[in-house]
């Protein structure tokens, strides 16, 4: 289980201090909401997601 | 809204939170120490700063208020390793703060108060920064505009009479306090669900704000990510910086490792803790936008009680004061209880065992968590609008992050020492100082302007070493934290280990008197109870740990002096490991010597097999040609008779008599050859009452032809006795050791029988040429002839006797003629209770 915590923060610190002022998308704006917001926010819940699937069985 | 009814909406709110920690204390005991209670706990992470300050900082410099919950996330991912090991050590030794482990680590020293000292000045800016958010937020709901502290000293004396309550009952703060924690954890649903509440009232109300925000050129960079190599350092330093001030802040310690009650709880909280966080932020930044918009004027950091009442609604308002009340609260109340621990367990407490005052320890916990509150009131209406205390949350994150090298090294390096973590962390603690908290001092007016300029360019104190373009909280927390872990790595590698510490021993009952002493009659009891089964050293380290968390490690030791002794030098690990390794060898050692014995032995045993088994052969050849002479002569003599039916009446009594010799000797052969077969197959023993004398009477006569034939004479010195044995066997072993008697005796064979204690002596003395000294040892072992016979006799003698319970031995010496002796024991028969005679 060490392995996949430790993947897992690696995938979330990559994830959460990505440059994306480099992406092209990340200036604009997605379904009337600012893609840099959208893009954090989603890859939140993904962390979040794979830490409860990691995480929920005792 | 009227300032009074506000106040008393305020205490409401404060007494529900005693009744949630008293029920908390009582029927919902349960609940406090679940998983979720535990997981809603840490959430006191969210402070006012992240209530009103959020959003403020959204309205201000866009995204990045979303790293300082990102880092906590990805701290917690990484539980396995951190918090696991951490509560581990928090178990065994009772640890109440990171100073506590750095006391356990790096052994006594200067570590620990300096710990608790940097804490206190660098978090009371925080507390004050809380007392702030409750009184700025009453004082705009109110309408009113001074004095700001009114009702920010009430509120505080309250959260320090409830942190003294729920936080202080007894000495030992490693204790659980269910109350605290359930209160805590209610408030952070309140804070969270009342966040929730106002981002959807607002949305409700006024929609999404993003189409228009995306249209206004003032409010587009708020909505861009990070620019630059600056922006983008700023963002990965924040997300670093709050992943460790999350981890070292003491009031994230004291819910997540001193409340914990359950390592399994932490499963549940590595998700549920960030899940929580990212709820808590959903609302900021259309919060901040509609605020930026509706409100151009108005303090960012008001915007969650200024939207609600723009749209006409004081009750959701007031909802949103009591969740940054909540937010405040639960932070003061946590901190000051953790700081007050500090305080008084690595600052005072060795001064009041100094002053012999070390009972009233508990009395100066209360009172630091009063002094606490006070000096964080007085910061407050001192800097009151200053930068210093505008810009104290993340000045104090990064004084919190100063513990990281010292702490994390010290888990996970086993070369970290002493001298590293104290060089780093006063290198670290230095560079804070000139970098964030003096220019925050200056930026408020209570420094020359000029300190900002630094006295030299490349000692700029926001820009060191010419450095440009970072803003003041990154550069600060790069520099100083990297001064910090550059000289705990650095001093550490050219620093050597210390002694490891002296173990000491001591007696049960004089270590519980101690703790009785100190914790008190019912720890003495617990203590008698838990330490029955230690040993010595481990009494100690017990009663170490439940001190140290009393009273501080410091102070546990010096107490522990008087109750212990030195222990003998126990073995390091490494000395335990060298000592094994030297056990193993010596194990080894003996066991190559075993092998080599049991080697010998068995190359013995195959040389003692191969001569038994040639000798076998030979006797198997000696045999037949022994059978095979009498059965010649038998066959000739008979071919003789029949051939010749004239011989003459003398000639055939001849030629008959010498067939009877021959027969009579191959009867002999077959009769040993057979016996040595029953002997080798084990047939049980026929004991009766036997006659001794008289056997041996009969023996003797058996043998007499053979004796008259050879010219022998035959001597007996015969004491009647009775036995109870095998009456067959005894006559058996007799001839046999006649007939061999007889084969190498001259003129004379003697047959002694004498009765001695227990047994019966039998001695059969010949004149012969005796038992040469290289044969003695093989007289006894089967197929060993030096005479022609069967080489079967003596073996079978021998064999017999023991197996009747006596012993068989030769007396010779050689040329004095051969004595073969043996014994047999002197049983009674149950049917002659009278004796053997």
């Amino acid at each position: 289980m060490k392995e996949k915590a430790l993947a897992l923060f690696l995938l979330a610190l990559v994830l959460f201090t990505l440059p994306l002022e480099l992406f092209s998308w990340g200036g604009r704006s997605l379904w009337g909401i600012p893609a840099a917001y959208l893009y954090l926010f989603l890859a939140w819940s993904l962390v979040i997601l794979l830490a409860y699937r990691l995480y929920r069985r005792p | 809204m009227s300032a009074l009814a506000l106040f008393l909406f305020l205490l409401l709110y404060l007494a529900s939170l005693f009744l949630v920690a008293l029920w908390g204390e009582g029927r919902g005991r349960t609940l406090a120490q679940s998983g979720h209670a535990y997981a809603f706990s840490l959430a006191v992470y969210a402070t006012a700063w992240t209530f009103f300050g959020s959003v403020g900082r959204a309205a201000t410099t866009g995204a990045t208020f979303l790293p300082i919950y990102l880092g906590p996330t990805l701290v917690l991912l990484l539980w396995p390793f951190l918090h696991g090991r951490i509560l581990q050590l928090a178990r065994s030794h009772r640890l109440t703060s990171w100073a506590d482990f750095l006391f356990l680590r790096y052994g006594p020293g200067l570590l620990g108060p300096i710990t608790a000292l940097f804490l206190v000045v660098g978090l009371l800016p925080y507390l004050a920064l809380q007392l702030k958010a409750i009184a700025q937020a009453f004082l705009f709901l109110s309408g009113g505009r001074a004095p700001l502290g009114d009702v920010a000293l009430p509120t505080a004396l309250l959260l320090a009479l409830f942190a003294i309550l729920f936080g202080t009952r007894h000495l030992d703060p490693s204790e659980r306090h269910p109350g605290l924690v359930l209160a805590v954890a209610f408030e952070s649903w309140v804070k969270l669900l009342v966040l929730l509440l106002v981002g959807g009232f607002v949305l409700w109300h006024l929609g999404s704000p993003f189409p228009r925000a995306l249209q206004d050129p003032d409010l587009l960079p708020l909505l861009r990510p990070p620019e630059g190599l600056a922006g983008h350092l700023a963002w990965v330093s924040l997300v670093l910086l709050s992943g460790l001030a999350f981890l070292f802040l003491p009031r994230q310690f004291h819910v997540s490792v001193v409340e914990n009650t359950d390592p399994g709880h932490l499963r549940p909280a590595a998700w549920l803790f960030p899940f929580y966080l990212l709820l808590i932020n959903l609302p900021v930044l259309p919060l901040a936008l509609w605020g930026r918009t509706l409100l151009p004027g108005g303090n960012p950091d008001l915007y969650v009680l200024a939207l609600p009442l723009e749209l006409g609604s004081p009750g959701v308002a007031l909802l949103a004061f009591l969740g940054g009340v909540s937010a405040a609260t639960a932070m003061v109340i946590v901190e000051s209880l953790a700081l007050s621990i500090l305080i008084s367990n690595h600052l005072l407490s060795p001064l009041l065992l100094r002053w012999k005052a070390l009972g009233s320890l508990l009395l100066w916990r209360r009172l630091s968590i009063l002094l606490v509150m006070l000096l964080s009131y007085l910061y407050f209406r001192l800097a009151g609008e200053a930068y210093a205390l505008v810009a104290m949350g993340l000045i104090s994150f990064v004084a919190v992050a100063q513990l990281a090298p010292a702490g994390l090294l010290g888990l996970f390096w086993k070369g970290a020492t002493p001298q590293g973590a104290l060089a780093g962390l006063l290198g670290g603690m230095a560079l804070w100082t000139y970098t964030l908290f003096l220019p925050a001092l200056a930026r408020s007016g209570w420094l020359p302007q000029g300190f900002l300029e630094g006295p030299h360019p490349l000692l700029h104190p926001e820009g060191l070493l010419g450095l440009q373009g970072l803003d003041p909280i990154t550069h600060g927390f790069l520099v100083s934290v990297g001064l910090n872990l550059a000289l705990a790595v650095g001093v550490s590698l050219f620093t050597r280990k210390g002694p490891a510490p002296e173990g000491r021993t001591g007696e049960l009952g004089e270590l519980a008197a101690l703790v009785g002493r100190v914790l008190g009659p019912e720890a003495e009891k617990a203590f008698r109870e838990e330490a029955q089964t230690l040993s010595g050293p481990q009494a100690v380290a017990l009663a170490e740990s439940w001190l140290s968390a009393a009273v501080g490690p410091a102070t546990a030791r010096l107490l522990l002096l008087s109750a212990t002794r030195e222990a003998p030098a126990a073995p390091s690990p490494f000395e335990a490991l060298l000592e094994e390794a030297a056990r193993e060898s010596r194990e080894v050692r003996a066991y190559a010597r075993a092998l080599e014995e049991a080697k010998r032995e068995l190359s013995e045993a195959y040389e003692r097999l191969k001569a038994l088994d040639q000798a076998k052969d030979e006797i198997l050849a000696a045999v037949s040609h022994e059978l095979k002479t009498p059965l010649t002569a038998v066959r000739a003599l008979a071919e003789i008779l029949e051939a010749n039916p004239d011989l003459s009446e003398e000639e055939r009594r001849r030629f008959t008599a010498l067939m009877a010799k021959e027969a009579a000797r191959l009867s002999r052969l077959v009769e040993e050859v057979l016996a040595y077969t029953r002997l080798q197959a084990g047939v049980p023993l026929a004991r009766s009452p036997t006659d001794l004398k008289a056997l041996a009477e009969e023996a003797l006569a058996l043998v007499e032809p053979l004796a008259r034939e050879r010219g022998i004479t035959m001597e007996s010195q015969l004491v009647g006795v009775q036995t109870l044995t095998d009456r067959d066997r005894v006559l058996q072993v007799l001839l046999n050791l006649l007939h061999n008697a007889l084969r190498h005796a001259r003129s004379r064979v003697r047959l002694e029988v004498a009765p001695g204690n227990h047994e019966v002596l039998f001695r059969i003395q010949d004149d012969g040429p005796g038992v040469p000294q290289e044969a003695k040892a093989l007289v006894f072992e089967p197929f060993q002839s030096f005479s022609g016979g069967t080489g079967l006799g003596l073996f079978l003698a021998k064999r017999l006797v023991e197996g009747l319970g006596g012993r068989i031995w030769l007396e010779s010496r050689e040329g004095n003629g051969a004595s073969f002796a043996f014994t047999l024991p002197l049983e009674v028969s149950h049917e002659n209770p009278g004796g053997g005679r």
